[in-house]
């Protein structure tokens, strides 16, 4: 479509500090409108990327363009770029009113007309009895709301979030995710969102990239990159627990997986490989949840401990010298150190190259 | 006991030993003549009408003031100046901060020595920089404002704990409120006067307070071999005035007398300054 002009688009962006290529051609692009969530380990580089989007860092190589617009080479202050902080980055010696106001002061605005979109915006947000109420004062959820308002009164074209609810407790940030969706959908924002938070990753991403050791692994649809992750490191890093990695050896008769000679025809390069298996995917004999089916390969086991967490339970079964996790409802009782029957579907093992990572 | 018992046992055992007895003696000790060889006469307030009337205690208390006055402003802003300077974490910036604090641990003589020839009207450096500028010419140094300005100048290089409060104070404040201003767009001046000074102003404060103290005891040894309290008793200050009384005249009643005006002075500055940060604290 040439009439779409990209929300976002990051070509061959990389990024060095100290010295050290910390980001590695990062590739980004961003429908207008799209809620796009940065998701990696600590230290991959996701705060870095935003940061070299907002123009706080240099970018060694590489093109940002934002609605249409370039931005390299631009200062962070005419990007028209609004970003929200980890801490939030609320002044604690102002009042509510006056940290909704400080980016629009900053620009000049007049102090009249920046007071009565402040008190708007705290209205909108159910900030209107607290406008006059030191910044310091303020509960998490307040001072949050306070900087997702200053995002707001920015107007701006792209906006950043830089894990903006690790600060707060947990059911808080199930209800400020929420939030936050809204806001972006009435808005109209174009949103890179960074998080290392799975539930918030998966849950709020209209698409998801995560970034591992500085390098965007992939780049796709939340439900996607869980059922089908481009390389073993996306495996390893998505999903409560992680996609288990096995390794595996194709050989002429089939690929030896878990203790047997398993019938698929892969046509992979290398004989030495990597089974990954959902533990969702397991099936277990006389579980409602994953039942046995027919054709399945059969995994005679041991279980080794059972996790009962009320709503769901985890078994944890030794298969040889390996062990695998399996996911079943709440209400069969399993004891731990009794032999149990499970099995995979073929169809729902992800095959990957052992030497290269990557997904057959 | 625990350590932290015996600690602050030892603490409060050296407060009351060595701060707040000595102080209750000298305020009696200001009711009495007493030279040391003879017994203590009471002569109750007598002491403080002498000092209303004595000259030099007025040209020292009035010096003592001029110094708070002038030196504690304008060592606060040059340690505020260099500090910010030397937030930046690069090499010149390591660099500069030896020179900066340097001068706060060398031994206050040599320190006074190495004034003494810089400041020498006749052949020192400042003469030379005077006479060059044509501001007045070395001849200024002679004058009791010169002299006077030449004890502040002195100070004005004794700043490397303030320097370093306030470099750890402004590396305090979280980074992500700097990048806010950068992505707002907003421009130095109000990025220091709306994130950097707010933070920082508690600690001026709180050195400021502590200066009104500082400056009379750092200017007490450059007084005593710079200037050598001239012209003309222009920089007497009133601890070298309380010395001079208590063990060259052996005068100690009137000299606690003396230290008693400038206990409740300060007393009553710092009052200010407290009651000020207090308020600043309670605002967050």
């Amino acid at each position: 479509m040439a009439s779409a002009v990209a929300g976002l688009d990051i070509a061959d962006l990389s990024v060095q500090l100290g010295g050290q290529t910390v980001l590695h051609n990062i590739e980004l692009r961003a429908q207008h409108g799209e809620f796009v969530v940065l998701a990696g380990p600590s230290g991959s580089g996701k705060s870095t990327l935003l940061r070299a989007i907002a123009g706080l860092l240099p970018c060694a190589a590489g093109r940002i363009a934002a609605g249409g617009f370039a931005l390299d080479g631009l200062p962070p202050g005419k990007r028209d770029i609004a970003m929200v902080f980890q801490d939030h980055a609320l002044m604690p010696h102002l009042t509510v009113a006056g940290n909704l106001m400080f980016g629009l002061r900053a620009r000049g605005t007049a102090r009249r007309v920046a007071q009565a979109r402040a008190a708007d915006v705290a209205e909108r947000l159910g900030l209107g009895g607290l406008l006059h109420r030191p910044a310091s004062q303020l509960s998490g959820g307040e001072r949050q709301r306070v900087a997702l308002g200053r995002a707001m009164l920015r107007d701006a074209r792209l906006v950043l979030m830089d894990e903006p609810l690790s600060s707060l407790d947990a059911p808080l940030r199930a209800r400020m995710r929420r939030e936050i969706l809204e806001l972006h959908r009435r808005q109209g924002w174009t949103t890179v969102y960074v998080t290392h938070d799975q539930a918030e990753a998966l849950s709020m991403a209209d698409r998801l990239g995560v970034l591992i050791d500085g390098v965007l692994q992939q780049v796709d649809a939340p439900l996607a990159l869980y059922q089908q992750p481009a390389n073993t490191a996306v495996a390893a890093f998505l999903g409560q627990p992680a996609m288990q990695l096995f390794n595996a050896e194709a050989s002429s008769a089939g690929v030896w997986l878990l203790g047997r000679d398993r019938a698929v025809t892969l046509g992979a390069e290398s004989a030495r490989l990597v089974a990954g298996i959902r533990a969702e995917a397991v099936e277990v004999d006389g579980s409602l949840w994953s039942p046995l089916q027919s054709g399945s390969w059969p995994v005679p086991a041991r279980i080794s401990r059972v996790e009962h967490l009320g709503d769901v339970q985890w078994l944890h079964c030794d298969v040889g010298d390996e062990s695998l996790i399996a996911r079943v409802e709440p209400e069969r009782r399993y004891t731990a150190g009794a032999p149990i029957a499970l099995a995979l579907s073929p169809d729902r093992v992800c095959w990957f190259d052992a030497r290269t990572g990557l997904r057959l | 006991m625990s350590r932290g018992g015996g600690l602050a046992a030892i603490a409060l055992a050296a407060t009351v030993g060595l701060v707040m007895l000595p102080l209750v003696a000298t305020l009696v000790l200001a009711g009495f003549r007493y030279d040391a060889l003879n017994s203590p006469v009471w002569i109750g307030f007598d002491h403080l009408r002498r000092l209303l009337a004595d000259p030099l205690f007025l040209t020292a208390l009035e010096n003592s003031l001029w110094l708070i006055v002038v030196a504690v402003p304008v060592r606060l802003l040059l340690a505020l100046v260099l500090g910010l300077l030397l937030t930046d974490r690069g090499r010149v910036a390591r660099a500069a901060f030896v020179p900066v604090f340097t001068p706060v641990v060398l031994p206050e003589l040599v320190w006074a020595m190495a004034w003494l020839w810089i400041l020498n009207p006749f052949f020192g450096p400042a003469a030379w920089l005077l006479n060059t500028l044509e501001v007045g010419g070395a001849q200024w140094l002679l004058t009791s404002t010169g002299a006077r300005s030449a004890i502040v100048v002195v100070l004005g290089f004794l700043i490397g704990e303030q320097v370093l409060v306030i470099m750890a104070t402004r590396r305090h404040i979280p980074p992500q409120r700097y990048e806010l201003c950068a992505v707002e767009g907003a421009g130095g001046w109000y990025s220091f006067s709306r994130v950097t000074l707010p933070a920082l102003w508690p600690v001026l404060l709180m050195l400021a307070a502590r200066d009104v103290v500082l400056v009379l005891q750092l200017a007490f040894v450059p007084s005593l071999i710079v200037t050598k309290t001239g012209p003309q008793f222009a920089t007497l200050y009133l601890p070298h005035y309380i010395y001079q009384n208590a063990f060259e005249y052996l005068r100690f009643g009137y000299a606690a007398a003396m230290s008693a005006v400038l206990v409740l002075a300060v007393m009553v500055v710092l009052a200010a300054q407290f009651w000020l940060l207090r308020r600043w604290i309670r605002m967050g």
